[in-house]
């Protein structure tokens, strides 16, 4: 199954739930921006941006991803300073204390980077650190199946 | 008995224990007060503890949730040393900020010293200035601090290299409306924190100030975080609370009201609200001309600017200076407080470019210029002329200028600069039409002579002979 919006393209791996959609609007002269969240379990409603209202559901084997999207006048940043996509993340790179919402047994790790001009956020987080191993390979399986595109 | 009542009566037999120390009664007493304010119904109805109430769910360090920075920050609610804005969420179904939208949480990263970031955006923790862990002490917001090594990204682009968050700050005004904070305003959003805090968040919402305060925006407003929690005024009509940067005050008649800054402290310096001005009836206000602010207060206001300093005017005084157009009239700024004379009739404020003075007989009159100059130096009100009696007024031949005086009037033109003239002089002058007569205007103060004294003008002279208390007029 293949889903797309505002210029990201997703083949959805197989039992996977992934949801493209907008971030809130808020008072006047906010922005909302593009934001995925996709994970090899059922994803909650209430969910926060950042997978608060997820992540305390994951268990050992499982993987959320969330890619975020700012302002494109953020590209030009030291922070959005990383071009290209990173769609190969090393198991060793991701760390228990790498999370939103640091959670027991769990690990994460985000990256900032530009991509089409885009700047976005990648945050993934694997249900145990101690399944990294396995995991990580889950998380680069779905990443090579995003694509990124000008909107 | 009311639940409530049942309630308080439960919680009091609670705390009067034998084995409670001081400080624990304190604090326990503290506490169950705050949860009933924060949330009565929830702290009556449901099976939670009063710190559970104020600090919310999650408040303890496994939640995996990051302390909120003034549980960590002497009770400031901003970012603390060593820490900047990294980013920014907001939570809608929050019950806080007043009944605001939203509530907005601030991620302060900890600053990287003495290390990069190699390829990632974090630097290794090691780097920070800061020790991971959860918070102790007595605080309920036992959350984690420096150990959460994320970043939401909206605030403080330019630095691509961080540390863990240190801790959060909450704003009830959106995080990009706050110019120091520099964030973006892409929106994130997290409705499962809304109901997280501390007890150094605990905000009223019950009285005019607080309200204010939040409408203000709470500890991002330019008042900063609560130093002194609803009090009465001394003389028992006010309510007040003191910021870090400010206070607001109420009375029923006055409504409330925010004094900051240099007007606060000079406010302050005169007695607060039983100062000559008393109570603020504005929020403090940028003038006109995008120079001065002020606050207007029941009698009289404050002004400052960055070269005058801030100074009070009241009463008569301010009444005629607002007539002339308050700070863009001819005198400007004031740069002294009302004042009493020597003589203990008079009062008058000095303004950048001129004064006002006022008697109960005269009124308040404005001076300026060389008028003002000339009349300083024969002695102000002391001198020959005493109080004016006009504002500095056109001669109406488009060339000079005077004032008049309880008992003569200054003159002045380009050409020969400012006198007086009183007495029988001025008398005689007055009687040929003065300045349109061929006298024209005077050219020296009036001055003894042998006979009595004398005024000279640009076309000759009057002179005032005592023995006889006549005047002639010798034209040249």
């Amino acid at each position: 199954m293949n889903i797309s919006a505002g210029g990201v393209h997703v083949t959805v791996p197989p039992g996977w739930d992934v949801r493209i959609g907008r971030t809130q609007q808020d008072v006047a002269g906010s922005r909302s921006n593009l934001l995925v969240h996709a994970a090899n379990f059922i994803l909650p409603e209430g969910r926060g941006d950042f997978g608060s209202g997820a992540v305390g559901l994951m268990a050992s084997g499982h993987v959320f991803v969330v890619l975020f999207e700012y302002g494109a006048d953020s590209a030009r940043t030291a922070l959005f300073q990383a071009k290209g996509f990173p769609r190969v993340l090393r198991a060793e790179w991701f760390a228990p204390n790498q999370l939103q919402r640091t959670l027991p047994g769990q690990a994460g790790l985000q990256r900032f980077f530009v991509e089409q001009g885009r700047p976005f956020s990648l945050y993934a987080v694997l249900g145990s650190y101690n399944n990294r191993g396995a995991l990580v390979p889950m998380v680069n399986d779905l990443l090579s199946r995003i694509t990124i595109t000008t909107p | 008995m009311s639940v409530l009542q049942r309630l308080v009566d439960a919680s009091a037999q609670r705390l009067t224990r034998k084995d409670l120390s001081r400080r624990s009664f304190l604090v326990s007493t503290a506490v169950v007060g705050s949860a009933l304010v924060v949330a009565p119904r929830k702290f009556i109805l449901e099976p939670i503890s009063a710190y559970a109430t104020i600090c919310g769910p999650a408040s303890d360090c496994a939640s995996g949730y990051t302390v909120f920075c003034c549980t960590i920050n002497n009770g400031v609610n901003t970012c603390p040393p060593g820490t900047f804005a990294g980013g920014w969420w907001k939570a809608d179904t929050s019950s806080w900020c007043c009944g605001s939208t939203a509530r907005y949480y601030v991620d302060c990263q900890g600053e990287c010293t003495g290390c990069g970031c190699s390829g990632s955006p974090f630097c290794n923790p090691s780097c920070v200035d800061c020790v991971a862990g959860c918070n102790g002490g007595p605080s309920c917001d036992q959350r984690r601090v420096c150990w959460n090594v994320f970043r939401y990204g909206q605030c403080n682009q330019e630095i691509g290299c961080s540390g863990p968050v240190a801790c959060r700050m909450v704003t009830c005004v959106p995080p990009w409306q706050i110019g120091w904070l520099a964030c973006t305003a892409d929106v994130a959003t997290d409705d499962n924190t809304g109901e997280h805090s501390a007890p150094c968040l605990v905000p009223g919402c019950d009285s005019a100030v607080e309200l204010h305060y939040w409408n203000l925006g709470g500890p991002s407003s330019v008042l900063g975080s609560v130093t002194q929690t609803l009090t009465g005024t001394p003389d028992g009509i006010g309510q007040y609370e003191h910021y870090q940067f400010g206070s607001i005050y109420w009375t029923a008649s006055t409504g409330a009201w925010e004094v900051h800054g240099a007007i606060q402290a000079h406010w302050a310096a005169l007695r607060w609200e039983a100062s000559v001005v008393g109570y603020p009836v504005t929020d403090e206000t940028g003038t006109p001309d995008g120079i001065g602010r002020y606050n207007h207060f029941q009698y009289g206001s404050i002004y400052w600017t960055p070269y005058t300093g801030a100074w009070e005017v009241h009463g008569a005084i301010r009444a005629h200076w607002a007539a002339l157009g308050w700070e863009r009239s001819v005198v400007g700024y004031p740069v002294t407080d009302e004042i009493g004379t020597p003589d203990g009739i008079g009062r008058f404020n000095h303004f950048q470019y001129g004064s006002i003075y006022f008697t109960p007989q005269t009124g308040a009159w404005e001076v300026h210029g060389a008028i003002r100059a000339h009349w300083a130096a024969l002695g102000w009100e002391r001198s020959v002329v005493g109080y004016p009696t006009s504002d500095e007024t056109p001669v109406g031949d488009g060339i000079g200028r005077y004032n008049k005086f309880q008992h003569g009037t200054i003159y002045w033109s380009p050409t020969t600069g400012a006198f007086e003239v009183h007495g029988a002089i001025l008398q005689a002058y007055l009687s040929v039409q003065a300045t349109r007569s061929r006298l024209g205007y005077p050219t020296s103060d009036v001055f003894p002579t042998l006979a009595g004294s004398r005024s000279t003008f640009q076309g000759g002279y009057i002179d005032w002979y005592a023995f006889a208390n006549q005047t002639s007029i010798t034209y040249t």
